[in-house]
């Protein structure tokens, strides 16, 4: 008999073995406030893109749970952007929300016309002297409330902490790794928002093991039946600070290597081509360009992934595209997650982004951006965001995603059964999982 | 005409002359151009502090839009015809010379 389920505490969630985890983490709303005012309100979030703040008076706002920030460009140089926390030091009015300018350099409350420079100084209380005590309303407390700030790879992080380690130690363990992939080169293609009926965690989590690919994502599977050691194709990798990283086994069975006798029925060419179609990173030009392959004999001692590899950094160099070291392609179909809530996946020359955020335990708001390395020459306009789209939305949603999501809802309302207990999890497959977990706990104060 | 024309903006008394750019407003213009522009809602259409007569070429300047007409007719409190002026933070211009008169547009003092 589980008597841990009668008592609401978050103590009775804390993760005790690798191999357990309490469904509560996701379905209490106790724990759920417990993440905000001990987990959010301390570590660095990614709260937008470098391209977001292209003029002098750009602003984004950058909302986790009830604390909304706004990140504002206040000059020219790569490194004059501020945040601040949303709110007028009079009476507490949000001062703007969503995204655009602050016009005349100045940030402007609505309610009394409180009003304020770039860089946080207040410039007017307005009728200040004839209406307030000059000791409430002295310059240095008036100034907007400030976040802690840090840019990476084109990503605008902030913190709430005033006392948060610096940005690059907080990244230290996983900014190498990454650094090969060269994201901070690629602009935005596309920017989505998804609305998840489950908690943020979980949106996360399918990103984080391989182990559902055989039955979520059936097509991406070789030889077209359900291979138990499927998993074991992917080298986990757990980091400090929580973050984490699984990259293809070398030694594995992946895309790039020999097929099993059944696999060798199908086309290794149509083979190739349709497991690099469902793969959210690939363009449509890179479809195109290997397509251009098909029916051309294979180099003795080459391979059909090598000579499309070939291909995709012949048409890159073609445009002028300055493309990641060969080595990297080694590396493609890793996929790296930053701590809490931020997942990197590259492929070719491009990058797919993944944050998710928690709106109460049970829903969350997921964003997704399509990052590409430019060509020569070739401009980006400012991103724009679009959605929030339904988790089903076929029409706006990759295929991948859309059976990812589609897991979710079913299994946030599943975790909530009673009796269930605490779920099971594979240490050799579902580590990454455990890894976060356990870095919450930290945050929480049950480590 | 295809081609986007940059506006040339004479703004009298101080008479500085300033360029917009297409798409881009007179109030917008004047700080990137290192003006301040009396306001105190900076560009939110509320204040109506900005509100400018164009002394000339005036058939260079974009049509009113409906926040501009409504802010003008119900929130200007000022001693000019409202039908006179347009908000600097709305007036969008079409290329030429324009002139414009503004007391208290100054040279930035701050920074």
């Amino acid at each position: 008999m589980d008597t841990k389920v009668v008592k609401e505490g978050h103590e009775l969630y804390a993760v005790t073995d690798s191999n357990h985890i309490r469904p509560e983490r996701y379905t209490s709303p106790t724990f759920c406030a417990d993440e905000h005012d001990r987990m959010w309100s301390r570590v660095w979030q990614m709260a937008c893109r470098v391209e977001d703040l292209p003029k002098v008076g750009n602003y984004v706002e950058y909302e986790v749970g009830d604390q909304s920030v706004l990140v504002v460009r206040h000059g020219e140089g790569p490194q004059d952007i501020k945040a601040f926390m949303n709110a007028c030091r009079h009476r507490g009015r949000q001062l703007a929300n969503g995204s655009g300018t602050f016009r005349g350099r100045k940030i402007v409350c609505r309610f009394h016309g409180w009003a304020w420079n770039l860089d946080g100084s207040n410039s007017t209380v307005f009728g200040g002297d004839l209406g307030f005590d000059p000791s409430i309303v002295r310059a240095e407390d008036v100034g907007l409330l400030e976040c802690k700030v840090g840019v990476w790879s084109e990503m605008v992080f902030v913190s709430l902490d005033p006392e948060v380690e610096l940005l690059d130690q907080y990244l230290a363990p996983i900014a190498p790794v990454v650094r090969p992939v060269a994201v901070e080169r690629m602009r935005t293609v596309w920017w989505h928002q998804i609305q998840v009926d489950a908690n943020w965690k979980l949106c996360l989590e399918a990103f984080m093991e391989g182990y559902h690919v055989c039955y979520t994502h059936p097509q991406m599977i070789f030889a077209n039946k359900p291979d138990p050691g499927m998993p074991n194709s992917l080298i986990l990798k757990t980091l400090q600070h929580g973050h984490t990283y699984f990259h293809p086994n070398p030694d594995g069975r992946n895309w790039k290597q020999e097929y099993t006798k059944e696999a060798a029925q199908v086309d290794p060419f149509d083979r190739l081509v349709d497991t690099l179609r469902t793969l959210s990173p690939v363009l449509q030009r890179e479809i195109d360009v290997i397509e251009s392959l098909r029916g051309k004999p294979v180099p003795q001692g080459s391979s059909v992934e090598a000579e499309a590899i070939k291909a995709v950094y012949a048409d890159a160099a073609l445009r002028g595209v300055e493309m990641p070291s060969p080595q990297v392609a080694l590396t493609w179909g890793s996929v790296y997650h930053v701590f809490p809530n931020l997942v990197i996946y590259p492929f070719f020359g491009n990058c797919w982004l993944m944050r998710a955020r928690p709106n109460g335990p049970d829903k969350s708001l997921v964003d997704i951006w399509l990052l590409t390395l430019p060509g020569k020459g070739e401009q980006f306009p400012k991103p724009k965001c679009e959605g929030p789209y339904r988790s089903d939305d076929a029409d706006h949603i990759s295929l991948i995603t859309v059976q990812d999501f589609g897991n979710l809802e079913p299994v946030q309302r599943g975790m909530k059964t009673k009796g269930l207990g605490a779920l099971r999890l594979s240490n050799r497959w579902e580590a990454l999982i455990t890894h976060r977990h356990q870095e919450i706990d930290r945050y929480l104060g049950l480590r | 005409m295809a081609v986007k024309a940059v506006t040339s903006v004479r703004v009298e008394p101080l008479g500085v002359t300033i360029l917009v750019e297409p798409g881009e407003t007179l109030f917008d213009a004047a700080f990137r151009e290192g003006l301040e522009w009396p306001s105190t809602c900076y560009g939110q259409i509320e204040c109506t502090l900005c509100a400018t007569r164009i002394t000339d070429g005036r058939e260079h300047a974009k049509p009113m839009g409906e926040e501009e007409q409504h802010a003008l007719k119900y929130r200007y409190a000022g001693d000019s015809d409202p039908r006179d002026l347009r908000l600097a933070c709305c007036l969008e211009l079409t290329g030429g010379d324009v002139v414009v008169f503004k007391s208290g547009v100054r040279r930035e003092q701050s920074k």
